[in-house]
């Protein structure tokens, strides 16, 4: 009756779950959570991080508005809808650390309170821009005189390993953090990382001695014995800030050059030619005012920048370069940009994974914007990846009712780079068939060449 | 008082060893792993121990400085501080 969906991510916690009824976002908050929520409220913590913009918004509302999906939910809460859902596996680096460091935040400011955090689950916490923000309102609990921080391993899982496997060995987090869902264990991390990285105190303790003691399994008896042993909070205290010292300092190792990074400079491009493509992303979104734009294989983000300041509200940009995604990410930050960079992988979107293959939704559910840009692209995907034309604008055409789809022709130089070492096998890569696949699948507004070397532009709607 | 120290720094070994052996807490929505429990132990004392280093720092400097004539106060509040959080320890 009143069409309640209940978030397919939100079940472990049997406090309280998420539930979307016509598009509002609702909590329910269970009879065993309502002391801990009580209390939590009565210190303020809450409308300080809510009006610190760290924390997502809430409201009580009526517990009907339920109806039986309430299942007897003491308190219901409504939440603003967040515009995109990200996971840590789209993240670049710098959004995993920015998150981490976040929840680090969170759980200092909540201890001055007396609030513990119940689990550091990177996936409560998502991204406004750049900015990251918490949305499990019942993460925060009461804290206990002298308990121990429980969610320690969890926090190093999902934040720190990853981030020290970019910042030791430069490799990215995204595959493997894709692949486990849950980030990457000490002990794993622990067989990778050179014995030097053993001189540094913090990889030292937070790697290779938890992963040794977890090893070290205890008996029952010794295990009794420990849970009445405490932890004083001054060295909680200690750990949390050495733990936010240590993490604010982490970089990716050696800033590897990334192939893209340097696109913008070394590519064939005349300044011409930029403007005029500038000129074309800007005329679009003005038409459209877009209130989310996607933006494919968006390099360092100029053109959703373009966009933004032409009346797109928010830009989720996508690429598959792992510095292209940092250098976008830093820029956000820097410019306060409505627009967040994530990983694709684009012949490999994140899939519907997890709990029921439902728990973390498919890119393809989630991408769904009131607009598209896919400028340089599909060359990359046709040529460079083999992937077939016709579904290639299918499944661009298929993310907005709109979009701007960039035609790059054999003879231009960045598609003569990719043929170099292989056999072209493309005869179907052509401008005539780029245009009737997409006029099959929607109305050409407008095209425009922007190149000499016959670069189009195509303003598509099936709207 | 610094038989009391002594006494605290003792009480900090022996938490700090006892946790080694391993733990769990009570509160727990997750499941903590050993590991991390016996490593906060240990990092624990070593905060509680850092902390007992620089009071008696500060116990030197003043006393340094009482011998010199010169009556700067120590952070004695941070020292009642420091040893109403590392009481907690004695609570086990």
């Amino acid at each position: 009756m009143t069409g309640a969906t209940a978030e397919s991510g939100s079940f472990r916690d049997r406090r309280g779950r998420v539930f979307y009824v016509n598009g509002r976002v609702l909590r329910t908050v269970m009879p065993i959570a309502r002391d801990d929520f009580e209390y939590v409220r009565s210190t303020g913590l809450i409308d300080q991080l809510v009006s610190s913009g760290t924390l997502v918004a809430e409201s009580r509302v009526d517990p009907q508005v339920l109806g039986d999906a309430g299942d007897g939910a003491s308190i219901v809460l409504e939440h603003p809808r967040l515009e995109f859902i990200s996971y840590p596996y789209e993240w670049s680096f710098s959004g995993l650390k920015a998150a981490a460091l976040l929840h680090l935040d969170l759980q200092i400011a909540a201890l001055a309170q007396g609030v513990m955090l119940t689990d550091a689950s990177a996936y409560n916490v998502q991204f406004v821009g750049s900015k990251p923000i918490f949305i499990d309102h019942l993460s925060f609990r009461r804290y206990a005189d002298g308990e121990y921080w429980a969610a320690h391993r969890q926090f190093c899982e999902q934040f720190v390993n990853p981030l020290l496997l970019r910042a030791v060995h430069g490799v990215p987090h995204n595959a493997w953090y894709r692949g486990s869902v849950e980030g990457i264990s000490a002990e794993d991390l622990s067989k990778l990382l050179p014995w030097r990285s053993g001189l540094s105190w913090n990889i030292l303790t937070n790697v290779w001695m938890q992963a040794r003691l977890q090893r070290a399994a205890p008996s029952g008896r010794a295990i009794e014995r420990a849970k009445a042993k405490r932890l004083p909070r001054i060295g909680l205290e200690h750990i949390l800030r050495s733990l936010r010292n240590w993490i604010a300092g982490l970089e990716p190792k050696s800033k590897d050059k990334s192939v893209w990074q340097d696109y913008a400079l070394e590519n064939s491009y005349s300044s011409a030619e930029a403007s005029a493509k500038r000129a074309f992303v800007a005329d679009f979104s003005a038409a459209i005012n877009p209130a989310l734009i996607i933006d494919i294989g968006c390099n360092t983000g100029d053109f959703a920048a373009v966009a933004l300041d032409n009346g797109a509200k928010l830009a989720i940009g996508f690429d598959f370069d792992h510095g292209a995604l940092e250098h976008a990410f830093q820029r956000s930050r820097a410019e306060a940009m409505n627009f967040l960079p994530l990983h694709l992988d684009a012949a490999n979107p994140s899939p519907d994974q997890g709990w029921m293959q439902n728990e973390r939704q498919g890119l393809q559910r989630r991408a769904k914007g009131d607009a598209v840009i896919a400028l340089a692209l599909a060359h990359h995907l046709v040529i460079g990846k083999n992937l077939p034309l016709d579904q290639v604008l299918s499944w661009l055409v298929a993310i907005a009712p709109r979009g701007v789809i960039e035609f790059v022709p054999k003879s231009d130089p960045m598609v003569q780079r990719l043929l170099q070492m292989r056999e072209d096998l493309f005869d179907d890569y052509e401008q005539s068939s780029f245009e009737d696949l997409l006029a099959a699948r929607a109305r050409i507004e407008k095209s425009t060449q922007i190149s000499a070397s016959g670069r189009r532009l195509y303003w598509f709607d099936r709207a | 008082m610094a038989g009391t120290h002594g006494f605290y720094m003792g009480r900090v070994i022996a938490v700090a060893a006892a946790a080694l052996l391993a733990a769990a807490p009570s509160h727990a929505y997750l499941d903590p792993g050993t590991g991390s429990i016996v490593l906060q132990s240990i990092l624990a004392g070593i905060a509680v121990a850092m902390g007992l280093l620089r009071l008696y720092w500060y116990r030197l400097k003043s006393f340094i400085a009482s011998l010199t004539g010169s009556s700067q106060q120590p952070e004695a509040q941070g020292e009642q501080e420091f040893v109403k959080d590392a009481e907690i320890t004695n609570d086990s």
